[in-house]
């Protein structure tokens, strides 16, 4: 199965306005889960200028605005339904 | 911060808009804007109305810009009137903190409450153990009459089905002096005399009602002007705020617009050194014990609520002013904005500290390193001063003062850190003159020390870990 590619944006505005684990919860992922993920970090994702709020991530390509530390495990989750 | 929570958002929202309209020199025109951006039509209001969420927005915008609140007036004057005002003078010394009237709900008075989950059964132990015979059966479910209820608890532990539970009024219940209490309407009333500016209410609000006094317009204005000189002295808790490096936040801070930055870390040499003396000299005197002085909350709460306690309190100046003063002795004109975690910070230098002109919270930092598209984790090393012992920069989290004066006077003394103004702790403390728990005291008015406070802007767990890492080096 192709990995799935997991963009978070770790730019100041994301962690500002309440992104600053995302990170963490990312990195503090199990070895089962991470195996699956292709994950990189993006200063910024070009978002925040329309009517979605920060902080944002990239999920195989769809931007996901307003993510939590705990809405981040349950989408990463979501997309590996299949999987793990 | 205790939870992530919308309403700490919403503040933090506020204040990148607002920098950045600065930074776009168009405040006065865009302000006016902000509450409609921001709680469009289209979308749920959280109160009754979009135009009442509007309207609060409108109240806290007037707190950032540097007013008080408190006052009918200023619903008469438009937002744009105070852009003005805010950027032609220097602000007064007002109310450092004010509650938004209409953003407070007047949460209901704290009590004990019987919720329909009351399955008014035989066995019916609230009414059996409530020592004021307050609780009576109507319908076949218990209720508690409010005018005899003591607020004991009994009832709730004791009932079975969990169906009495305790409705708290937050900011009240946070408060370690009961300095807020409800005024004649329903809503908060600070009462100035006996607030120490702990700023656990402002923190615990669930509707963001308690807000700050700002000065970002101040400090704005202070950086683009090209003739003026000024200089960031941020606390040390700062290395726990972003994902870098201490060298890499430095230079960030610089990256605004600031000429210097001098760490208070390196004020808090100074306040190692004289409070270890304090304390060897008082020791020899034969005091009994000796407390720090350089949580602000703590040193307020000792003069408006522990007058037993200040004979005890160390008179050596905390960080800032050290930091501040070594800044003014280098550079007499230049102006000095004290970044840090703290809000009582901002009473203490209003009132007792000339020397430092501006406070600035981390939470208004991160706003304007938004605003100036600053990004941290890829900024520059900037070189540290090496006179900065890892001692100095641990006063960021509880202990840390603690253990610089134990490393400066050695192991023979006891020592003690009071995490918190709890009741326990304020108890502990006024005790203390007869019985003396040990020669050093530490007491720091947030859990875990400066990390933790109120305007800081990253997760406890986070900064902890980033201030371990910054201390190892």
């Amino acid at each position: 199965m192709e990995k799935v590619n997991l963009k978070i944006c770790v730019g100041t505005m994301c962690y500002v306005m309440g992104g600053a684990e995302l990170r963490d919860v990312v990195e503090s992922l199990p070895q089962n889960i991470i195996e699956h993920l292709n994950v990189s970090y993006s200063p910024c994702l070009g978002c925040g200028k329309g009517e979605e709020t920060p902080p944002f991530i990239e999920i195989n390509g769809k931007r996901v605005a307003g993510v939590s530390k705990n809405s981040l495990i349950r989408i990463i989750k979501e997309e590996l339904r299949d999987v793990v | 911060m205790l939870y992530d929570n919308f309403a700490m958002l919403t503040k933090r929202e506020l204040l990148i808009r607002i920098v950045k309209l600065l930074k776009e020199k168009d405040l006065v025109n865009g302000v006016k804007y902000i509450p409609v951006e921001m709680r469009p039509r289209n979308k749920k209001p959280i109160k009754c109305c979009v135009h009442k969420d509007r309207y609060i927005l409108k109240h806290k915008i007037i707190s950032i810009l540097g007013f008080e609140i408190t006052d009918e007036e200023i619903d008469l004057i438009p937002l744009a009137e105070f852009a003005q005002k805010a950027l032609d003078n220097k602000n007064t010394k007002e109310n450092i903190l004010s509650v938004v009237h209409e953003a407070c709900s007047a949460c209901m008075q704290s009590q004990y409450f019987v919720t329909n989950m009351c399955r008014g059964c035989e066995g019916r132990p609230c009414l059996m153990n409530c020592p004021k015979a307050a609780i009576s059966f109507k319908g076949g479910k218990a209720s508690i009459t409010q005018e005899d209820c003591v607020s004991c608890g009994l009832c709730s532990k004791v009932c079975p089905y969990h169906a009495i539970v305790y409705t708290p009024v937050p900011c009240e219940e946070v408060c370690p002096v009961k300095a807020i209490t409800k005024g004649e309407d329903g809503t908060e009333h600070i009462d100035k005399d006996k607030c120490i500016y702990c700023g656990k209410c402002m923190q615990t609000c669930p509707y963001g009602a308690i807000m700050e006094r700002s000065k970002v317009i101040d400090v704005y204005k202070s950086i683009s002007d090209p003739n003026k000189k000024i200089i960031a002295i941020p606390a040390p808790a700062i290395y726990g705020q972003f994902n870098a490096t201490p060298g890499q936040i430095l230079s960030a801070i610089k990256a605004i617009g600031f000429d210097e930055v001098v760490e208070v870390a390196l004020g808090a040499e100074d306040t190692s050194r004289n409070e270890a003396a304090e304390f060897l000299e008082r020791m020899h005197e034969g005091k009994p014990f000796m407390t720090t002085s350089c949580c602000p909350a703590y040193v307020g709460w000792v003069d408006k609520h522990a007058p037993m306690v200040k004979p005890f309190v160390s008179d050596t100046r905390s960080p800032m002013v050290y930091a501040a003063r070594r800044v003014k002795e280098q550079y007499p004109d230049a102006e000095v904005v004290f970044i840090g975690p703290c809000l009582a910070k901002r009473y203490e230098a209003e009132m007792y500290v000339p020397e430092v002109d501006y406070v600035m919270s981390f939470e208004e930092l991160g706003a304007f390193m938004v605003a100036y598209d600053i990004n941290v984790e890829t900024c520059e090393e900037m070189p540290l001063n090496p006179e900065v012992t890892k001692f100095s920069r641990g006063y960021a989290q509880a202990g840390g003062v603690r253990n610089a004066i134990v490393e400066a006077v050695g192991n023979g003394y006891t020592t003690l850190s009071l995490e918190g103004l709890d009741k326990k702790n304020q108890t502990l403390l006024k005790m203390m003159p007869k019985k003396p728990e040990a020669q050093f005291v530490e007491v720091m008015a947030c859990d875990g020390g400066c990390v933790n406070g109120p305007c800081s802007l990253a997760p406890l767990t986070l900064a902890k870990r980033q201030i371990k890492k910054a201390l190892e080096k």
